[in-house]
């Protein structure tokens, strides 16, 4: 009796267990089956790919974006997810494929900010890319056609500071001017003009003065205000000169012939070096002539006055 | 002075233009570090690779003098990498060291002065 117990309380436990183990499987199987029936809709792929964005993650963000547009294309955001990319391939440096997208957003979408924000990026592009002529086209295009004033002044805006990184500054000046009168106080155009009223605005060397002096050794160089690099060119270019000049008098024309050469060179030299520094003073003056514009002048540019579907404010950075 | 010395020294610089566009080639202009092996070349690499060791790294400037050499003279061929190299060894040490920016390299602080801040006037760009 007792064994037959025994032995039936061991098939009992036995069941139970297979019974919790089988009902345990199962369980897992319809978690499993119920984690494959997932179902990411379009809102939260575009959220998942605008938090890779946010995190300026670029490479990741163009691959969700593109995921979206691929399962969603009829969705209502999808001009702004190529917008999105194209601004991603454009924080990321990658301006050439940034050109396509943009253009394509400014072409058809349908929403107007979005357009405007997508020809200044386009031209921001275009200017990244040293197109310089495309950057001012562009900007000319939407000002033709832009019923905003608003939007048509900060296109003359930022053709004007293209002009100004060119130093083209009259080409600049005009295109300030075309700003209306009620948004000039908005573009502190007041503070522009009294930077860019005067004659000189930063100063100049001029190369070919520069290269012509240097006839002279050294004299270029000074011009210049490189003093120390003067002396260095006057002393070598004498030296080198009456060297080989003694060596050929000497009857040592092989020697002459060889410093001749090198002095060949660092004569030549002495103007490249007169010329080219001609041209840093004028580019580094340049550079902070605009630094200076800049803080003294800057505005937060915006392109969506009304508040009115996609809004971008950010600073121009030419 | 003897009319063969100078005959020889014009008939050199002769040389030297007739050998520029060997060097200015597309491929150097790219990668100037890569792809040395030209004869105009082998006096700079003879002295970095058993002068400028003993010499010691003195070069204030970032790339040093030689390696801005090698780059000028793949870059622009013999006669201007010539000109440029030799403006470079006047300007070395001097003037430059306040008026181009600072830069950390070979683990010491260097004044930043490659051939691009030298000849970005060849090209200026197109103006709309």
């Amino acid at each position: 009796m007792k064994k037959s117990f025994f032995y039936n309380s061991n098939i009992m436990w036995v069941s139970i267990l297979l019974f919790l183990a089988c009902s345990g499987v199962s369980t897992g199987i319809a978690q499993d089956k119920k984690s494959e029936k997932l179902i990411i809709n379009a809102d939260q792929q575009y959220q998942f790919a605008m938090d890779y964005f946010n995190q300026s993650q670029y490479f990741k963000a163009i691959a969700e974006f593109e995921r979206f547009l691929y399962f969603f294309p009829d969705h209502q955001k999808v001009d702004d997810a190529k917008y999105h990319i194209a601004t991603a391939y454009f924080q990321s440096g990658r301006f050439r494929e940034a050109v396509e997208p943009f253009l394509e957003v400014a072409e058809k979408s349908t929403d107007p900010n979005l357009i405007n924000n997508a020809f200044f990026r386009l031209s921001e592009t275009f200017f990244s890319l040293e197109d310089y002529q495309s950057a001012i086209t562009v900007l000319d295009h939407l000002a033709d056609a832009s019923k905003n004033p608003v939007v048509t002044d900060e296109a003359n805006y930022r053709a004007g500071w293209i002009f100004l990184e060119l130093n083209e500054i009259q080409s600049a000046r005009q295109r300030f001017d075309m700003i209306s009168a009620p948004n000039r106080d908005l573009f502190r155009m007041q503070e522009m003009e009294e930077e860019l009223s005067g004659e000189k605005l930063f100063p100049q060397k001029k190369p070919q003065l520069a290269g012509f002096l240097s006839i002279l050794p050294g004299a270029g160089f000074a011009y210049c205000g490189r003093y120390q690099d003067a002396l260095v060119a006057f002393l070598l270019n004498t030296g080198l000169f009456w060297a080989a000049y003694e060596s050929f008098d000497s009857g040592n024309e092989a020697l002459g012939g060889i410093i001749a050469f090198a002095g060949a060179g660092f004569y030549a030299g002495n103007i490249y070096g007169a010329i080219s520094s001609a041209h840093k003073y004028n580019r580094d003056s340049h550079q902070g002539f605009l630094e200076q514009l800049k803080t003294k002048t800057q505005v937060t540019l915006s392109v969506a006055p009304e508040k009115k579907g996609i809004i971008l404010g950010f600073r121009i950075n030419f | 002075m003897n009319k063969k010395c100078i005959l020889i020294t014009i008939a050199g610089l002769i040389f030297l233009t007739m050998a520029t566009p060997c060097f200015a080639d597309k491929d150097h202009r790219k990668n100037p570090e890569t792809s040395s092996g030209n004869a105009f070349l082998f006096p700079i690499e003879f002295f970095r690779k058993y002068m400028s060791g003993a010499d010691g790294d003195r070069c204030p400037m970032h790339p040093s003098c030689s390696t801005y050499s090698l780059e000028a003279f793949k870059k622009h061929g013999a006669i201007i990498g010539w000109i440029i190299t030799c403006d470079r060894l006047m300007r070395c040490g001097r003037n430059e060291l306040k008026l181009s920016p600072p830069i950390i390299a070979r683990n010491k602080e260097r004044t930043y002065d490659p051939v691009s801040n030298n000849d970005f006037w060849w090209d200026k760009p197109e103006k709309p």
